[in-house]
């Protein structure tokens, strides 16, 4: 499989090339990571991370995907394995209710957290909204926020989750309908 | 629709809209940075690695000096000299003979 100039440069550890790759990524990257970890400062290790992934790993890539699927599953990769040992830490952070039904976890146990990109009228509910997403099985959180964050159509997200677009399609239509529990959930707590 | 159904349905919507969040400015000079500090490590890893190794060989090369040193110094036991060898052979035959 042939490989494109800038992989064939990367490969050469051309610096100017791996300057280019970052800025070209740079928001893409840290806005994923900020999606799924909802945590600036965690996102943009992730967002290190993954270019100095990139940059040692490129000898292996095989050119069988776009350079930047291959750059948003390393993100994605690296994101839930942040999301993995965060959890593993702060499992107790969570509460979930005595039913046991983690349907019913209370959403206001996390800090809000606030996307930058969010318009000004959607902050409050966003935050809200966020909070439900970090609730999601994470592949319907992973599904969800890159088609609603960072804007990628379904086809992406299967090449990047490698899975089929009907798939993507089940998982997005899922997280949709536990999201609509969990606000539903929150709002009859909160007596709007 | 009523209230609290406006309010899931505003609330699931409010992404709409988003901007991408732009990535720190900074990031490139973070990962050369991290890139040169992991390489560091790794090279002063590998010249310790590469002492002790030296190290090693140095002491088996001074052992080895030592023992040659030793054995030659030694004064030789009469014993070890060719015709004493032979004679203490052949005392130790002649009671054989007969």
């Amino acid at each position: 499989m042939e490989v494109s100039p800038i992989i064939a440069k990367l490969r050469t550890g051309d610096e100017q090339t791996f300057r280019e790759l970052v800025d070209q990524y740079r928001d893409r990257v840290f806005n994923t990571a900020l999606g799924l970890l909802q945590h600036h400062e965690n996102a943009e290790d992730v967002t290190q991370e993954v270019f100095i992934e990139v940059f040692r790993s490129v000898a292996g890539f095989r050119g069988d995907c776009s350079i930047s699927t291959w750059i948003y599953r390393i993100t994605v990769q690296k994101a839930l394995e942040h999301i993995r040992t965060g959890s593993r830490r702060k499992r107790s952070g969570i509460m979930i209710s005595l039913f046991g039904n983690e349907d019913r976890v209370n959403l206001s146990a996390n800090a809000p957290f606030y996307h930058p990109g969010i318009l000004l009228e959607n902050k409050e509910r966003s935050a809200i909204l966020f909070q439900a997403i970090s609730l999601l099985p994470v592949n319907q959180r992973t599904a969800f926020v890159l088609h609603k964050v960072e804007g990628l159509s379904q086809s992406e997200i299967s090449r990047i989750m490698d899975t089929s677009v009907s798939s993507v399609e089940s998982l997005i239509v899922r997280a949709r309908r536990k999201l609509q529990q969990l606000l539903s959930d929150y709002y009859e707590k909160n007596e709007r | 629709m009523n209230t609290k159904e406006t309010w899931i349905d505003e609330t699931l919507n409010s992404l709409d809209g988003i901007h991408r969040a732009p990535g720190p400015p900074d990031l490139f000079i973070k990962i050369q940075a991290r890139l040169d500090h992991t390489e560091n490590k790794r090279s002063s890893r590998q010249l310790a690695f590469y002492w002790r190794v030296a190290a090693g060989l140095a002491l088996l090369i001074a052992l080895n000096i030592v023992v040659t040193l030793y054995y030659h110094h030694t004064p030789a036991s009469p014993m070890a000299t060719p015709s004493a060898v032979a004679s203490d052979y052949f005392s130790y035959l002649s009671p054989i003979k007969l």
